[in-house]
């Protein structure tokens, strides 16, 4: 009796197994496939070879390739020779330049670091020329204790991943050049819930 | 999934019939006593070739074998009779029972691994409606990580708690955080004196911000008070917990010293569209009420050779993420050429977190 309750409750079993066979998992789509390897090389990131430091023992290092993302670069289509405007400007007053407040360096002027003979890159104080995506060495003429933690790796943001090739964020990524300080705003939101310190 | 069932369920009658004309003695129709009862008297594993106790399997798995079989089939029944029943509605059920009765995963094989990713990716599916992909990835040879927070630079912004919360998947619904960030007045150094409540334009002046999460302690205190050894160290140094083996007991979030661990108190919701889909089986995964949880150094990301999502998040490059055993890694420099210390460093428990000033 209970044999044949056995059999029937298998057979029953058997049929929703087999109706079940369709349901079987099916690989993720590839787009949440991960290609570490791809990840790791920073595909898609233009980044240049750093030139005058080096990273921890010795090691080359590249930099975030910037000026791609400045809106009036090259400066050369505007000013082909030198401080002389060849277009005529916009009304906005960005094309000016009238919307940068020059906090930084203090007691500067714009020649303390661009070069007014060639608008498209920016000048040491011994006149060598640098390009821009090469900001970090005139930076380094003042900040120079930050410059060495930024080879480092104690000062900045690496790019990609902790292996792998070594790409490091430009200054000018993270700090506006004209007023570097990072600005008071507002945090994102915080635990509602009184859980430490005194609160706790 | 489901032949493998079939299979544990052909074994389980087989060994019925091996018992041949005792059937009837079983008697009650207690399917799951009837197995049990039969072989511990007959030795019944030696008459037939099909028998549950030819193969190596542990209480757990003997258990589940006999009431997954018998409930599987139970539930079967109702499928078939009802016509109500969803055909997602049965596999979620079958796929329940398999992951109930699964083994801790550190005793897992590479393919006992496989399955139960397999099933945890298809009971995702079913309960969300989408695909996620869930890693069991070892650790990388060579690899320790180490982290370090620089206290000049954050400015307590808190873009690395949003950037946890979303890639670990955290509980919305009590929004929990594995990251706290310190307001504290400067030079005090008394982590109780601060304040992480904060809400006012930050940073606030004469005040500086330092952040705490799991510090991945060499000699971690709360891996060892655990009862069933549902949390231990990983060899890249990263304390992982199998939240299908917690039981909820606590201990561990009461030996942290740095209040490092969170508890589910509720069953963790997270909306449908904002599930991180990259997800790891010993970090982001769904997890469950009552079962413990912590920062895994994002161990989904990690392994990949990526940066922790809060280090990636970080607007002022106030954290720092690598490989400790690699001496030309952003770490190492830092550790070398920094004054760096450690929150409570007395107790001995040797956090793998330092923090450090300009």
């Amino acid at each position: 009796m209970v044999f044949s309750h056995m059999v029937l409750l298998l057979v029953m079993w058997l049929l929703a197994a087999c109706s079940g066979v369709t349901n079987e998992a099916s690989s993720p789509p590839v787009s949440l496939e991960v290609n570490s390897l791809e990840l790791r090389l920073l595909k898609d990131v233009d980044a240049l070879a750093v030139e005058g430091f080096s990273g921890p023992g010795g090691t080359a290092f590249e930099v975030h390739v910037r000026s791609g993302q400045i809106g009036q670069y090259p400066c050369s289509s505007c000013h082909a020779q030198g401080l002389v405007r060849e277009k005529k400007p916009q009304a906005d007053r960005r094309w000016t330049h009238q919307n940068i407040r020059p906090l930084h360096p203090v007691e500067g002027r714009c020649a303390t670091c661009h070069n007014y003979g060639d608008l498209n890159e920016l000048v040491l104080e011994d006149g060598r020329s640098v390009a821009l995506d090469h900001a970090y060495q005139l930076c380094a003429r003042c900040h120079f204790q930050e410059a060495e933690d930024w080879a480092g790796g104690a000062h900045g943001k690496r790019m990609g991943g902790w292996a792998g090739r070594r790409v490091v964020m430009n200054c000018t990524d993270c700090h506006d050049p004209h007023a570097p300080a990072f600005a008071q705003r507002m945090p994102l939101s915080g635990p509602r819930v009184p859980r430490t310190g005194k609160a706790h | 999934m489901a032949g493998q069932i079939s299979e544990k369920l052909f074994n389980f009658f087989n060994l019925g019939r091996a018992e041949g004309g005792d059937a009837a003695g079983c008697g009650g129709g207690d399917a799951g006593g009837c197995g049990s009862g039969g072989c511990s008297s007959g030795g019944c594993g030696s008459d037939s070739s099909h028998s549950v106790l030819d193969k190596q399997v542990g209480r757990r798995g003997a258990l589940g074998m006999l009431f997954g079989g018998a409930a599987a089939g139970a539930s079967a029944v109702k499928a078939q009779a009802s016509v109500l029943s969803e055909e997602s509605e049965k596999e979620q059920k079958l796929l329940e029972w398999e992951e109930y009765f699964k083994g801790n995963f550190r005793l897992m094989s590479a393919e006992e691994k496989a399955q139960t990713v397999e099933r945890l990716t298809s009971l995702a599916r079913i309960k969300s409606g989408r695909n996620v992909h869930i890693k069991a990835s070892d650790a990388n040879e060579g690899v320790l990580y180490g982290y370090a927070f620089n206290i000049s630079k954050c400015k307590g912004y808190r873009e690395c708690v949003k950037a946890c919360v979303q890639e670990n998947n955290l509980d919305r619904n009590t929004e929990m955080q594995y990251i706290r960030i310190f307001e504290m007045k400067n030079g005090e150094m008394n982590l109780e004196e601060g304040d992480t409540e904060f809400h006012h334009q930050v940073p606030a002046a004469g005040h500086f911000y330092i952040g705490t999460q799991c510090f991945q302690c060499a000699d971690p205190p709360c891996t060892k008070v655990c009862p069933v050894g549902a949390t231990w160290q990983e060899p890249d140094g990263i304390t992982v917990v199998d939240y299908d083996w917690c039981i909820g007991c606590r201990y561990c979030q009461a030996a942290c010293p740095y209040w490092a661990r969170r508890f589910n108190w509720s069953e963790p919701e997270v909306p449908a569209e904002e599930v991180n889909p990259n997800q790891h089986y010993l970090g982001n995964r769904a997890r469950k009420k009552g079962v413990m949880e912590k920062c895994t150094f994002c161990i989904q990301r990690s392994r990949e050779g990526r940066l922790p999502a809060c280090a990636e998040a970080c607007p002022t490059g106030a954290r720092i993420f690598g490989n400790l055993l690699d001496p030309n890694s952003d770490i190492r420099y830092v550790l070398a050429h920094k004054k760096v210390f450690r929150l409570k460093e007395d107790l001995g428990t040797e956090p793998k977190f330092w923090y450090f000033m300009d």
